[in-house]
């Protein structure tokens, strides 16, 4: 839309986007944010809830000014979305202002070309004293090589491959709608993620995608020798209300698709959880064994028969964590590291004797339990690592793989394949042939002059060098 | 003997290979009896150069097909499968491309490049190791390996571009071109030096831990003139007689490893200024000179052409491999097909401004000398997406560190 003279704003803003200046800054400057938004990891992708705390206390001064500029944010930052709006703006508006007016010329183009115009082709051939068989003749050849003929009174026009010649808009295309589809998240309900972590044979709804997930199971396996994980993996089921709907034994790299709603074996939590124990009592007198009882950490019974004895659980910390400040406390409600406070009750005993078991602090109860008349300990153990689910919808990504696709088709009509237009003109009893292609010069004369030769034509050079410019896309 | 070593020993072969290709291409360079390009060319070396590539590339193939078979995956997973990975692609590319153009001494600045590739490759731990759960999948042997091939064709654009400024640039004059073809010639040798150290040390098993047992333990396998910050100076070793650290790391420098950063910067400058110096008091005129004249008569047009031709290659395989097959993985393993991981971020930095270099090439006008400085700094921009990032930056894959 290059009008001379004054333009309204509307032009004025609609020319500032076809710029090919424009685009490449916008690109220059895109890159450049995405750069800097690298340096050090993103607020979602640090192991500490608390960025303001952590860029400081990790990076220094230089981590807090790059988190107190918005940096540790970009790819989020409003600015950023506004950069990529920008550019996908660009790409439209480029492309109808360089497409469509290509377009139209190519549609309107006239088959009888001026003599003089062919005659100044990059490749041209004549011959004197033709007829309009021989033209003919030219239009079966061409035909046979699946150009596309157009003729008229004396004039000939043979095209293949012109669509090739929009390659460069089949590409802006295909990145315009992978940018639709990245965006097609703000959709209401298109976009949900989540990380859902379960324990064995625990289940937790997620109402915003309608269902249930169970863990039935996790293993995890490591190389032999090694602490390199070999797989972890979850039997996990479906529910919708009450009703199984699915299951799936799920690994890394192969989700279950449940109504376009995918749940990944993403991670597992390293740290093993207690399920149950075979706990044994041992009396330190004697040295013997008194009995033994079975533990279930996540629902300890109140009170445990072992022998002649009375065990009754006083209090149960389930993630025990000693302090000085806050003494001895649970962390959370997960049985990370249980701490069992028992009163003993039964024969030998005045009072009752109370006592801790900490199977996973054994140096903390010996310093606690010198005076303990009994010896708790984990005979046999059952644990368990939780597993890390995601539960991810996305409804855009079809979308973004079919801009994909079509920003590869782009790319290889516009690298690998040639527009090539043939004109010929019979004029008093002269019949001059030209060519012009947009790339590939050196096959084009070669396919020239097959072309030619059963006239009794040629062989031709071609005008000025080979590489004179590579591969310019004039337009008309 | 397994497969392993079988496989071990063609990697040698073709380090070996590459070794005498770069030695007859040099030597094609130096004799410089090379005429016009439109005349037969006298000197052989070019040739015996070439076909000697050819067999260290089919060694390479054959090392890595022995080693995918021991394996049962594509050597592609750590840094070692990796960059020798590259540095075959860049070989393969050549050996490709040179077979249609046949530009006699573009090997002459490819085959460098391959081979100190391939050397660096083994400076990283050589053993193999099981994949962990997020790289079991096929898309590990499809993304990477295309990936691999784009990042070697461009290789080729960058190795046509210098040629075309070497070719068409007044070597000797003051002007900017020439200093920068310098800073080039620099920046190879500081590439060369960063690898003969690094496979030197490696080479003799070196390593001194700074704070031994302490929770600011940190293993150097270069001797650390930088010590963490802190360290009473000299206090962690001495090397060649001299007590080190000379100086410490600056406590604004808080990443991780950054001691051990900048003490491989340090070493690395220091190699290169000390090999550059040692060169240019020997050849007493600028490396850019010398390099010059391997290009002697050559067409520009058609370097300049190739430099683009092989971004018309690259850059739609590089959209393939190293963009739209890591979405669709990323989307499979992380169920998310883009998470802005350092890797994928520099990926799509790279693919911008190969971008950025077609725009301004195809509609800006910018042939010649500007397009091939941009293919020459575009090589930069790879070496740091492949090496850089997994070094200074490390994200999600920073598996393939190990």
């Amino acid at each position: 839309m290059n009008k001379k003279g004054k333009r309204n704003l509307f032009e004025w803003i609609w020319d500032w986007f076809a710029s090919v200046k424009v685009g490449v800054s916008l690109i220059v400057i895109i890159a450049i944010a995405a750069a800097i938004g690298s340096i050090y990891p993103q607020v979602n992708a640090i192991p500490h809830p608390n960025p303001d705390f952590y860029y400081k206390d990790k990076y220094g001064n230089l981590g807090a000014l790059y988190h107190k500029l918005g940096f540790s944010e970009m790819y989020i930052s409003w600015w950023f979305l506004v950069l990529v709006l920008l550019l996908g703006i660009s790409l439209v508006i480029v492309s109808i202002d360089r497409g469509v007016p290509l377009y139209k010329s190519l549609k309107n183009q006239p088959v009888a070309r001026k003599v003089i115009g062919i005659r100044s082709d990059r490749l041209y051939a004549h011959k004197s004293e033709a007829q309009t068989s021989e033209l003919d003749q030219l239009g079966t050849i061409l035909q046979k090589r699946r150009y596309k003929i157009r003729r008229e009174d004396g004039a000939l026009l043979a095209e293949k491959g012109r669509f090739p010649r929009f390659g460069a808009y089949v590409i802006h295309l295909g990145l315009i709608i992978v940018i639709l589809g990245v965006f097609a998240r703000l959709v209401p309900g298109w976009y949900y993620d989540s990380m859902v972590w379960l324990k064995e044979d625990e289940s937790k709804t997620i109402p915003e995608v309608g269902f249930t997930v169970k863990n039935a199971g996790f293993t995890l396996e490591y190389y032999e020798n090694t602490d390199r994980v070999k797989k972890f993996e979850t039997d996990v089921q479906v529910f919708e209300g009450d009703k199984q709907t699915a299951q799936k034994h799920l690994i890394v790299n192969d989700p279950l698709d449940y109504n376009n709603t995918l749940i990944f074996q993403n991670s597992f939590d390293p740290q093993p959880m207690y399920k149950s124990g075979k706990a044994v009592m041992i009396d330190k007198k004697t040295q013997s064994e008194v009995g033994t009882f079975e533990i279930d950490f996540n629902n300890p019974e109140e009170t445990y028969a072992v022998g002649p004895y009375t065990l009754k659980l006083d209090n149960y910390f389930p993630d025990l964590k000693v302090d000085a400040e806050q003494g001895i406390y649970t962390n959370s409600r997960d049985a990370y590291n249980p701490g069992l406070l028992f009163s003993i009750t039964g024969p030998g005993l005045e009072q009752a004797s109370q006592q801790w078991m900490m199977p996973g602090a054994p140096f903390v109860e010996e310093m606690l339990g010198k005076e303990y008349p009994f010896t708790l300990r984990l005979k046999e153990l059952e644990a368990f690592n939780m597993t890390g689910l995601l539960v991810h919808r996305d409804l855009g990504i079809p979308i973004v793989y079919t801009g994909c696709a079509v920003t590869m088709w782009g790319f290889v009509l516009v690298f690998y394949f040639q527009h090539r237009r043939i004109w010929a003109r019979l004029e008093d009893g002269e019949l001059h042939i030209g060519a012009n292609t947009n790339k590939n010069w050196l096959g084009f004369v070669k396919e020239f002059n097959k072309v030619i030769e059963p006239l009794g034509l040629g062989p031709v050079e071609l005008k000025g060098k080979l590489l004179k410019k590579s591969e310019p896309q004039p337009t008309e | 003997m397994d497969l392993l070593t079988v496989s071990s020993y063609l990697y040698g072969a073709a380090f070996v290979g590459y070794l005498i290709a770069t030695i007859f291409y040099v030597a094609a360079g130096v004799s410089g009896k090379l005429k016009k390009d439109t005349e037969p060319s006298v000197s052989r070396w070019p040739k015996w150069g070439y076909w000697t590539l050819v067999i260290g590339v089919i060694a390479q193939g054959l090392a890595i097909t022995t080693r995918a078979i021991h394996g049962k995956y594509i050597p592609v997973s750590n840094m070692f499968e990796y960059m020798s990975f590259w540095a075959f692609a860049i070989m393969l590319a050549f050996v490709i491309i040179n077979a249609f153009y046949k530009i006699p001494m573009l090997g002459a600045f490819v085959a460098p490049v391959g081979l100190l590739v391939l050397a660096y490759a083994s400076v990283f731990p050589r053993e193999h190791k099981p994949l962990i759960p997020a790289l079991q999948s096929y898309w590990l042997n499809i993304h990477v390996t295309t990936a691999a091939l784009a990042e070697g064709v461009l290789v080729i654009s960058f190795a046509a571009g210098l040629m075309y400024l070497l070719r068409t640039t007044d070597v000797m004059s003051r002007s900017r071109s020439a200093k920068g073809l310098e800073f080039t010639m620099f920046l190879f040798i500081a590439l060369l030096a960063y690898t003969a150290l690094a496979s030197a040390f490696a080479g003799a098993g070196y390593s001194v831990i700074a704070h031994e047992g302490t929770i600011a333990a940190m293993e150097y396998k270069l001797p650390p003139i930088v010590g963490p910050t802190g360290t009473e100076l000299g206090s962690i070793t001495s090397f060649a007689g001299v007590p080190l650290p000379l100086f410490n790391t600056p406590e604004w420098m808080r990443a991780n490893d950054a001691p051990k950063q900048l003490n491989t910067i340090v070493w690395t400058l220091l190699g290169a200024l000390a090999l550059y110096g040692l060169l240019r008091l020997l050849l007493r005129k600028p490396l850019a000179y010398f390099t010059a004249r391997w290009v002697r008569g050559m067409n520009p047009d058609t370097l300049d052409e190739l430099s683009y031709r092989a971004v018309a290659i690259g850059m739609p395989l590089f959209t393939l491999g190293a963009l739209i097959f890591a979405m669709i993985w990323a989307q499979e393993a992380w169920g998310s097909y883009w998470s802005w991981d350092p890797k994928e971020t520099w990926a799509l930095i790279t693919w911008l401004y190969y971008a950025a270099y077609l725009h301004l090439r195809l509609r800006h006008g910018w042939e010649g000398k500007k397009s091939a400085w941009l293919a020459v700094a575009g090589f930069v921009l790879v070496m740091f997406l492949l090496v850089g990032v997994n070094l200074i930056i490390s994200g999600m894959h920073s598996y393939a560190n190990s």
